[in-house]
């Protein structure tokens, strides 16, 4: 009994703890095309959006090029569920970042653990059941200049064995520091450099799967939106 | 203070994870086998999670219309291959285009399917599932329909310590039941431990099987889990390139994975489209009909020549590798409430 007393007071008290200590970090994240918001199911000139999902994982925050604080965790970003593009990081003293690095994807070890679950549960739509593996990113849509029928277009990138690894390393800076940034991740590149006639559709690992990722780490982009 | 703090942070800190509760069921193999590939520390088997993997295992629950089981394609009596089917076939008798393969041993297994494509046992049956030609079902939606029986929520809960039902542990319960499909008491195995002998006829067998087969039938497992060509005429209707699918290099053009030759005696229709009905087939491809291709493996580009007698103690020897304890043991048929 008293033991247990002791458990809900030290509870409290490191909750109480935490709370006094703990700073946050929010990041935003947003999908542009030609500078302009994406939303899903709404064209923008010739391009319309249906499904956006990706994982973003192994975040790591800096302020002055000083690591303040990084995370072994995987977020599946999905344009259908506003509350998934809005993270939040907490870390003792973590105050001002002006530079984040992070992945695209998901790393090769959670690739080959068997079942995994939370953001990497299988049932969420983003693992693929007849050749192992996570899909990292899934885009699919309309746009004008598809061959396809109906000029559709579906990329679910992904592939994590060699010669094809699809993970990205990304590092993007701010021109200063804040406490809620927006991470920006802008289609223009990926539009322009697609294949239109004849790779529309990517469904499984591969060069071009590989090639459109690469393209798409190069689109973040880290502004503040309140220091 | 500082202890009940600890103890605390613990509770918290696991509560992150699916963890088993329930009691450890312990796997039993032969101490002269390898140690197993699988990482129990990820996917501890228990008695609830293993009993609950079986009934999984034998629920049409997991099909879009509930027609079919896991078991369906997979008979434990024979070794859970697909038997008199050369080509399993699923949900609206679609056909595939592979043969079941046996189930055993899986603890060991590396790659799983044919060319390799799944790369761990857990993920596994998400294939069948998801396989418009099999179950035809999104392991989403099978974890709906089993969250709104009035059974499996306290099953999950025994096993997992949670009503929750989630994609991870469908999955990790269904390993843990394939987990313990061990088959390790052949005669072979009581050779081997001493306690059984092999006839002049099997022991001649062995002498020829460890000259022709072991290099790819590697003992103890008979299989040493790589992928290989044997040598099979291309059957140019399904044109199957088998692991060069997956690994998107042609010097994987038409390699298959090695299969063990446990209860070879049942397995049967034997090779990954199920071309031989006979086990007399399969050696006389061995001995005749193997096809020099650029990637045949190097074991087999000197031929082979066995004499009739010489199959027949060859034979005698592959059927030592049956196992009557695995192919009738209670524990792995359908489960009966
Ligand atoms: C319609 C028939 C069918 C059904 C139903 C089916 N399987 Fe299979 N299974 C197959 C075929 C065919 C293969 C080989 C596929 C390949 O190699 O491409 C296979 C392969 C496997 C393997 C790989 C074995 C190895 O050594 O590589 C396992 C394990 C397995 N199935 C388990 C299951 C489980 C668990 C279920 C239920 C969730 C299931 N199967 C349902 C036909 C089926
Ligand atoms: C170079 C490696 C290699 C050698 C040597 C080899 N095999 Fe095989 N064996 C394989 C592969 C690979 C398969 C599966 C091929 C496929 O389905 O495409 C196979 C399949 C089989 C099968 C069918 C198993 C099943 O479950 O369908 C039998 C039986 C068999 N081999 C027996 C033998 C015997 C007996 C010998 C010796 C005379 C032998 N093998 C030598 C690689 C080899």
């Amino acid at each position: 009994m008293k033991q247990t007393m002791l458990c809900i007071l030290a509870c409290v008290s490191i909750f109480q703890n935490l709370a006094a200590s703990t700073d946050s970090v929010w990041l935003s994240i947003r999908l542009s095309y030609q500078n302009r918001t994406v939303q899903l199911d709404e064209p923008s000139d010739s391009l319309l959006l249906t499904t956006a999902r990706f994982y973003l994982s192994a975040f790591e925050f800096y302020n002055n090029n000083r690591l303040v604080h990084q995370e072994q965790t995987y977020h599946l970003i999905d344009l259908e569920q506003p509350n998934t593009c809005v993270l939040k990081f907490n870390a003792p003293g973590m105050k001002g970042v002006d530079e984040i690095r992070f992945r695209l994807g998901v790393d090769s070890l959670a690739n080959v653990s068997g079942a995994l679950g939370g953001a990497l549960d299988p049932t969420l739509g983003m693992y693929w059941a007849w050749n192992s593996g996570y899909i990292n990113v899934k885009l699919e849509g309309q746009y004008s200049k598809s061959d396809a029928r109906n000029q559709t277009f579906e990329f679910h990138l992904g592939g994590y064995l060699p010669p094809y690894p699809t993970l990205q390393y990304i590092q993007t800076k701010a021109n200063h520091s804040g406490d809620h940034l927006l991470l920006n991740l802008e289609l223009s590149n990926l539009i322009q450099q697609v294949n239109w006639k004849d790779t529309h559709h990517i469904m499984s690992p591969g060069a071009e799967a590989v090639r459109l990722s690469v393209i798409l780490a190069s689109s973040f982009s880290l502004s503040v939106i309140s220091p | 203070m500082s202890k009940p703090i600890l103890l605390l942070v613990c509770i918290w800190l696991s509560g992150a994870f699916v963890s088993p509760v329930g009691s450890p069921y312990a796997l039993k193999y032969p101490t002269k086998w390898p140690k197993p590939t699988y990482d129990f520390s990820k996917n501890p088997t228990t008695v609830e999670g293993v009993a609950l993997g079986r009934k999984l295992f034998y629920d049409p629950i997991l099909s879009r219309d509930s027609s079919i089981s896991c078991s369906h394609c997979h008979l434990s009596y024979t070794a859970f291959a697909h038997v008199d089917h050369a080509l399993s076939h699923g949900i609206a008798d679609r056909v595939g285009k592979r043969n079941a393969p046996a189930m055993m041993n899986l603890a060991w297994s590396r790659h799983f399917m044919w060319d390799g494509a799944v790369n761990h046992l857990d993920v596994q049956a998400l294939a069948p599932i998801t396989h418009p030609a099999e179950m035809d079902d999104q392991i989403g939606n099978v974890v709906k329909k089993l969250q709104a029986t009035p059974h499996y929520p306290a099953l999950f809960e025994a096993a997992f310590g949670d009503r929750k039902i989630t994609g991870e542990k469908v999955l990790k319960s269904i390993a843990q039941f394939e987990l313990t499909l061990i088959s390790a008491g052949s005669k072979y195995d009581r050779v081997q431990a001493g306690v059984d002998s092999f006839t002049a006829q099997e022991k001649n067998g062995y002498r020829l099987f460890q000259l022709h087969c072991n290099q790819c039938h590697t003992e103890p497992l008979f299989t040493n889990g790589a992928f290989e060509n044997n040598g099979l005429p291309i059957d140019t209707a399904l044109n199957d390139k088998g692991r060069s699918v997956i690994s998107q290099d042609a010097a994987d053009d038409f390699k298959f994975k090695v299969p063990t030759l446990r209860n070879i005696e049942f397995s049967y229709p034997y090779m990954h489209d199920g071309r031989f009905k006979k086990l007399k087939e399969v050696l006389r491809h061995y001995t005749e009909g193997v096809q020099v291709s650029p990637t045949l493996s190097g074991s087999l580009r000197n031929k082979i020549t066995l004499n009739d007698r010489e199959k027949v103690d060859l034979t005698a020897f592959l059927l030592t590798l049956t196992d009557k304890e695995f192919l009738f043991n209670p524990a792995f048929s359908f489960p009966k409430e």
